[in-house]
């Protein structure tokens, strides 16, 4: 890839942060401020280190995306960020982050987000993009990181796309958003 | 003597020796493979990817290439592949559908089980498979592998 195209894919990813922020405000049903996100591009070996400790306990979910695209979607939440967004939308939540209510309302969070994001990007690439539905995990940060790298890179080859953005309301809440295109996948686009 | 404690990222693999310790965080899908030399108190750990690969400039990506390389970089220092041991533990499938179908995990296991065979090496033990991530710290003082996981606690193989 050329620095132009890094740089369309990074302004590309800014709008589509934006998006799916204000997506995220319409189901809390409050108004959220938006950071400026941070789009950074990241070689596999530095995503760990980037992202947090390698042991740290996160909630994780995942979306194969198929069609003019191949490439897999990560959804990663701290502990924290779960117990806020539980707790600004679901009436009476019980603070038990592992109950089969909490991890739906995830669940559908994350797929309303990427279901923003993946209509703005198939928008920009002109193709036609079919999400999976979503596949859940709550464990060690480096395990989840792996399993997905294992399977959409499978060369190494070193380019990732990660955005963190923050919310501030009177909670924080704060997430990271991996794209993780297939090895090859990018030539197809440009 | 200091004991070191060294980290092993993916791909990467390290040889020390007693007092050390080994250690592979957040292991996931990957294979960690621990071989240990009881004489020397010589050990490795090998953070491996994948189960096949050609690419030769990354040895310890891929299951079928990482393990002729440990055994001889072993065999420079004076190990002999005929008294080292195995401990193999990862391959875990982290997400839970079927319809995404992310076995790679299971297939690791495999590809690594099918090359120390090849070989000839000796397997200790094992803990393979299941849902959960892992921490993994390989003692080179005696060999013990002491394992840590979210769902389990702390148990040692």
């Amino acid at each position: 890839m050329t620095d132009i195209e890094i740089e369309h894919l990074k302004e590309f990813f800014n709008i589509g942060a934006g998006g799916a922020a204000n997506a995220l405000g319409k189901i809390i049903n409050k108004k959220v401020l938006i950071e400026v996100p941070k789009v950074s591009i990241v070689s596999p070996d530095k995503l760990v280190e980037q992202l947090g400790i390698a042991d740290k306990l996160v909630t994780a979910v995942h979306f194969d995306i198929k069609g003019g695209f191949k490439a897999g979607i990560l959804i990663i939440f701290d502990h924290q960020a779960v117990l806020n967004l539980a707790s600004l939308t679901l009436k009476g939540f019980d603070k038990d982050i592992r109950s089969e209510k909490t991890i739906s309302f995830i669940k559908e969070i994350s797929n309303i987000m990427s279901s923003y994001f993946l209509n703005n990007f198939s928008k920009f690439i002109g193709k036609a993009l079919i999400p999976s539905v979503p596949s859940y995990a709550m464990d060690m940060l480096g395990a989840v990181l792996e399993d997905l790298m294992v399977n959409y890179n499978k060369e190494g080859a070193d380019i990732f796309f990660l955005e963190t953005i923050i919310f501030n309301q009177e909670e924080k809440i704060s997430f990271d958003f991996l794209l993780i295109p297939e090895n090859g996948s990018f030539k197809k686009i440009f | 003597m200091v004991r070191n404690f060294l980290y092993v990222s993916m791909g990467k693999c390290v040889i020390s020796e007693s007092p050390d310790v080994l250690i592979c965080k957040g292991l996931g899908s990957c294979i960690a493979l621990c071989l240990y030399d009881t004489y020397k108190k010589l050990g490795v750990l090998a953070h491996i990817l994948l189960p096949e690969g050609q690419d030769h400039t990354k040895p310890f990506f891929y299951a079928n290439l990482a393990v002729p390389e440990i055994i001889c970089e072993l065999k420079k220092r004076g190990s002999n592949k005929n008294i080292l041991w195995a401990k193999i533990i990862g391959g875990a499938n982290i997400f839970l559908n079927e319809e995404n179908n992310l076995n790679i995990g299971t297939r690791n296991i495999q590809s690594i089980m099918e090359h120390l065979e090849n070989y000839k090496i000796r397997v200790l033990s094992t803990d393979l498979g299941g849902n959960s991530g892992r921490n993994v710290f390989f003692d080179l003082k005696d060999g013990s592998v002491r394992i840590f996981t979210y769902e389990k606690g702390e148990y040692i193989i």
